[in-house]
């Protein structure tokens, strides 16, 4: 199956190379606003298939993205230091603005995969710009701010990251939930832990909701976590895997949510969003939702 | 957390092994904080057992290392793990702490400054 990239800097040039390893594409298109860039990459990993892979891996203008099943935004410039990802809205919504018609043109079949922040925000605007049904845009949403999640907390627990099922929901940003009340360790709860300690466990959602600015101090930008996170989805839906994943979505009557894109545990297969169940959250969880759908809500308001 | 104690030169060190976390550390506060006294502000935790330390662990070293500076002493971290090096570096106290390489070196380090 085709995947085409839109936008091959740190992160789509990154993406590239993790889906070229991992095989699960016949066909990558990189498509690129400076084009040298990208067909620079695809060259570059061109070379690398007599050792990994049989993928097909060129460049070009957004023609490249006919017959794609899935295309993943990723163009756009990314926050500079003491920039929130929603100071981004106003130049990024200009950029989908021009790309997501052009994406359209060629293929209007696809599921698009949105990855350029603020996430939740373009996702929404994915959704007009494109006139796709909502099960067909996705955004990365806080699918990398739950892993982090996972990831500290297995840290700390000293157990296999695999085994910890804990999510982050709502804005990937600063108003991001954690949903505490259902956080546990291969079905037990984290209290029942001995290393459980209230205070730790305040800090690793601080170190999860600072994470990228955390790495973004030390080396500019996130790239390694996010294409791992991009691939989750990807390999949700290519190979139909009916996974749970916090991604971004058009949300609707989902405790007082409506009509804005933000992230919950969703079901993703090969049409997308498959299934979005109301998963039972704490009278305090559900204020930090509606807190955050309604911060998104203002920043679409200010671009729509 | 197992801590043992020993005495070089007037200083005291401290060999830490196991999880250095928000429930290990009250243990080691209160074993510094018992001996800490005019004669008794040099101290040296040797980490070369601790392969993980959380939040809950790096704020007791900061307490510590501000209570001993208060009374003109010091807190060496000695023979740190790389990824506990990781988390003082991922919350800025490398300028802070006072790391160094051996327990030897840390002794040097005191003796340098009596």
């Amino acid at each position: 199956m085709k995947v085409a990239i839109i936008g091959t800097g740190h992160v789509g040039s990154t993406y590239a190379y993790t889906l070229f390893l991992s095989g699960i594409a016949s066909e990558i298109a990189l498509v690129n606003r400076t084009r040298s860039k990208a067909l620079g990459d695809a060259i570059d990993l061109t070379h690398g298939l007599a050792g990994f892979s049989s993928s097909k891996i060129y460049s070009g203008d957004f023609r490249a993205c006919e017959g794609a099943r899935i295309v993943i935004a990723t163009a756009g410039p990314t926050t500079k230091k003491g920039q929130t990802r929603l100071d981004l809205v106003r130049v990024n919504a200009g950029v989908f603005k021009e790309i997501i018609p052009a994406i359209v043109k060629y293929n209007s079949d696809c599921i698009l995969i949105i990855v350029t922040n603020p996430v939740d925000v373009l996702t929404y605007l994915s959704i007009k710009y494109s006139g796709f049904p909502p099960n067909r845009v996705i955004g990365s949403g806080t699918v990398l701010d739950s892993m982090r999640f996972q990831s500290l907390l297995s840290k700390y627990y000293n157990v296999n990251p695999s085994s910890v099922q804990a999510f982050i929901i709502g804005e990937h940003g600063n108003s991001m939930v954690p949903v505490w009340s259902l956080a546990c360790i291969k079905g037990i709860p984290l209290e029942s832990f001995p290393e459980y300690h209230e205070g730790e466990m305040e800090d690793i959602f601080d170190l999860t909701r600072r994470g990228a600015y955390i790495v973004r101090q030390r080396k500019e930008r996130t790239e390694y976590a996010v294409a791992l996170t991009i691939h989750k989805i990807v390999e949700a839906i290519l190979l139909d895997k009916k996974e749970i994943l916090t991604v971004s979505s058009l949300i609707t009557n989902y405790y007082g949510v409506n009509d804005v894109c933000l992230s919950l545990p969703t079901i993703l297969g090969k049409n997308g969003v498959e299934r979005l169940n109301k998963i039972p959250l704490s009278e305090d969880e559900k204020k930090q939702l509606l807190e955050s759908a309604s911060t998104l809500k203002e920043v679409i308001k200010s671009v729509t | 957390m197992e801590i043992s104690e020993k005495k070089v030169n007037g200083i005291c060190i401290l060999f830490l092994s196991g999880r250095f976390d928000a429930h290990s550390a009250p243990d080691i506060e209160n074993r510094i904080t018992s001996i800490m006294s005019e004669s008794n502000r040099s101290f040296i935790l040797n980490l070369e057992g601790v392969d993980f330390i959380s939040s809950g662990g790096i704020r007791v070293l900061v307490s510590l290392t501000k209570k001993l500076r208060g009374l003109n002493g010091d807190l060496i971290l000695a023979c740190v793990h790389p990824s506990v090096e990781d988390v003082i570096d991922m919350v800025d106290l490398r300028d802070f702490l006072t790391l160094t390489e051996t327990e030897s070196e840390a002794i040097d380090k005191f003796k340098g400054e009596l």
